[in-house]
């Protein structure tokens, strides 16, 4: 059995905007293991961001995440004080958002960024101690000094460029933010985000903004960061592609609740939920000449007055009488597959 | 050839070049080459995409050929007129069919404007017609891009972006045009949208007749969509043929790279990768000799030094490369 690095369950957030409450998230569970790459899909406004913004406790005004419980190694993280998130933001969990430029700090260099993410988390006198005795030759010394402690975190914030392949990294850490092409700006910000080891990375469409060719050298750097980090992934994405190509597991979101959860191959060999069928039929492949697209009819509800029942069945061609009025609950049925809908009740 | 070859559109050595700079403060001096000597045919009745990607020119080119944007030098010939030749009244007329939809329809519409003054606008403008006529001719357009009577006058505010991009869609049919660029017009949407949209202007391009010239950096929506393909980089073409060529038999070492590039929705399919280096260079010093050549895994000496003209290698089949010649 693997172990369960995080378990989301009946998470519920709320945006209370003028329009209305938004239930953006209603009732959303799942399981995330340790060393896995878990992916997240949906369409837009689904709640993907909402769910990865929630694991942080990042969910600003006017949100609120009114129900549920985020366990991470063993602890329920709805219930920490803002300090010891703080703690737990950038040491254990960190996170790369879709656009580096809302998120870097367009003032500081971008070695003084992430420079200051790492001396936040991360001690190192014992580091800085050595660079004093070996390397300034204050073989006594008991304390490093300023010098030896900048010297130490300066290296640290090179190991971090190095690792994400970042061309001329003595040259970039001088440089702002908006000196850089979008994919060396994604670079940093996933330098930044791994600067501390986290043992939970999620990535909110990454890759979104950048071009094809761009976005294959991001996905090939997360795969082998992966690898040599041993850190567990989400990927949040509404690329179907980038799933299959990075995903062990996926979970299917529609509307602010989870569809469908299961191994990645058997999302797409054997999908049961009809969003998700819904979904796979409506991609176009690059690697096929004739496929007859089949739409899904409608458009993605307002969530302000969702449809009652399950969400998805003003746009479902299997809707019954019951899926108005029942909303479907998550349930296991088959071994390591999970599906929200009354078609499997 | 489905349409025997008769070419609705035929763009000849387009150059678009913006000078640098602010018009005060000019702290460098040059061009931006955003579009740098291409030729284009598209035939009549069929979809041409242009695949590329950010800032290789794509948008430029697309207005450009509408004479959104006027062009620095070259020759557009729309029905063996030459555009560039056309004072600016006799372009108005021209431009009735010659429409563009854009890739936000958020922006694209003026949100104080009702669904059907949006529609009716160019039929208003073009003194084509007014009063029950506009209303009875704005409902049929509504009706051919799946909209209704109920949706007439609403905002565009109250609508989803894939039902916006309908009302864009209606809008750029007022006229009966012959010819639509369509710039990217899905890829603001949901895949699930992103379908219904693409079905849509294959069936009003079977019904109407329709030419689009299809403006995309999504391969997998290209090769749904297009009959022919052709591949920009830094401003030029590299790369032109029928899509199920270009597809399996892609030539130019930039399409192969940007083909292989693309995730593809199958876990099981494991295929070998051709990785790039490096990033899209900047348009205003562009590399000499072939603009590829910095990132190219097949360069050669004279690539840096002599731009391959873009040539017939194979029947249909062009490829501006050194390695083909
Ligand atoms: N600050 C906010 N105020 C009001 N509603 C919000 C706010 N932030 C998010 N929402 C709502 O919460 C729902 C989920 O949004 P979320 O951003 O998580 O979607 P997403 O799946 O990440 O979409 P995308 O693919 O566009 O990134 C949406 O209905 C959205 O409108
Ligand atoms: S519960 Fe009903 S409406 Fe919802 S997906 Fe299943 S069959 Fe369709
Ligand atoms: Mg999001």
């Amino acid at each position: 059995m693997p172990e369960v690095l995080l378990r989301v369950k009946n998470l519920r957030v709320n945006f209370y905007t003028y329009a209305g409450v938004v239930k953006a998230l209603d009732g959303v569970s799942f399981e995330i293991y340790k060393g896995e790459a878990f992916g997240l899909v949906g369409e837009t406004g689904c709640g993907k961001s909402v769910t990865a913004a929630s694991i942080l406790r990042l969910v600003d005004k006017p949100g609120r995440i009114v129900d549920g419980e985020i366990i991470f190694e063993g602890e329920d993280l709805l219930k920490k004080s803002e300090r010891e998130m703080r703690e737990i933001r950038g040491s254990k969990i960190a996170i790369v958002f879709q656009d580096p430029m809302t998120y870097l700090n367009p003032v500081l260099t971008i070695g003084d960024q992430i420079a200051e993410t790492i001396r936040e988390h991360q001690d190192l006198t014992v580091e800085a101690l050595e660079i004093e005795r070996n390397e300034y030759h204050n073989t006594s010394a008991e304390k490093p000094s300023k010098k030896a402690l900048r010297e130490a975190v300066l290296r640290r914030v090179e190991e971090a460029l190095k690792m994400v392949r970042m061309p001329d990294p003595r040259v970039v850490i001088d440089q702002y933010p908006h000196e850089l092409s979008g994919g060396m700006r994604q670079r940093a910000m996933i330098a930044m985000a791994i600067s501390c080891n986290p043992k939970f990375l999620i990535l909110d469409e990454a890759t979104t903004f950048l071009d094809v060719t761009i976005q294959r050298q991001i996905l090939e750097l997360v795969k082998d960061l992966k690898d040599r980090l041993g850190c567990t992934l989400m990927i949040i994405t509404h690329d179907m592609g980038i799933i299959a190509e990075t995903c062990d597991r996926v979970a299917v979101m529609y509307a602010g609740t989870i569809a469908e959860c299961a191994e990645t191959k058997r999302i797409f060999s054997k999908p049961l939920h009809p969003y998700t069928r819904g979904l796979l039929d409506a991609i176009p492949l690059p690697t096929e000449d004739v496929k007859v697209l089949k739409p899904i009819p409608g458009f993605v509800p307002n969530l302000i007055n969702p449809p009652p029942g399950c969400r998805f069945h003003p746009r479902c061609p299997e809707a019954m009488e019951v899926c108005s009025r029942v909303k479907p609950e998550l349930r296991e049925v088959e071994p390591g597959h999970q599906v929200a809908c009354h078609l499997y009740g | 050839m489905k349409s025997g070859e008769d070419v609705i559109l035929r763009v000849v050595n387009l150059k678009k070049y913006f000078p640098l700079g602010g018009w005060f403060f000019k702290r460098r001096s040059g061009y931006v080459k955003a579009v740098d000597g291409v030729d284009l045919e598209i035939y009549r009745g069929e979809t041409a995409a242009l695949v590329g990607e950010s800032g290789c020119g794509k948008t430029t080119l697309g207005r450009t050929i509408l004479r959104l944007i006027e062009p620095t030098s070259g020759e557009i010939y729309f029905e063996g007129v030459n555009l560039l030749k056309l004072s600016k009244g006799e372009m108005r007329k021209m431009r009735m069919n010659m429409q563009l939809v854009q890739q936000d329809p958020q922006s694209a519409l003026d949100p104080r404007m009702t669904v059907k003054a949006s529609v009716g606008e160019p039929l208003v403008v073009h003194g084509i017609a007014r009063g029950r006529e506009l209303r009875r001719r704005v409902l049929h357009l509504l009706r051919r891009v799946g909209l209704g009577e109920e949706h007439m006058n609403r905002f565009p505010q109250e609508f989803s972006g894939g039902q916006r991009q309908r009302i864009c869609i209606a809008r750029a049919l007022a006229l009966n045009p012959k010819f639509i660029v369509l710039d990217e017009p899905t890829s603001s949407l949901d895949v699930s949208v992103q379908a219904q949209i693409l079905n849509l202007l294959k069936d009003l391009q079977r019904d109407l007749g329709l030419t689009y010239l299809f403006i995309s950096h999504n391969l997998s929506v290209v090769r749904y969509i297009s009959d022919h393909v052709y591949v920009m980089y830094l401003g030029n073409i590299v790369e032109k043929a029928e899509t199920r060529e270009i597809f399996k038999n892609p030539l130019h070492p930039y399409t192969r790279t940007l083909f292989s590039a693309v995730p593809i929705p199958d876990p099981n399919l494991k295929r070998k990768r051709l990785s790039i280096k490096g990033e899209v260079p900047s348009a205003i010093d562009p590399p000499p000799g072939c603009r590829f050549h910095p990132r190219c895994p097949e360069a050669m000496e004279v690539c840096s030094r002599v731009k391959p003209e873009l040539r017939e290698v194979e029947p249909g089949h062009q490829v501006a490369c050194h390695l083909y010649r």
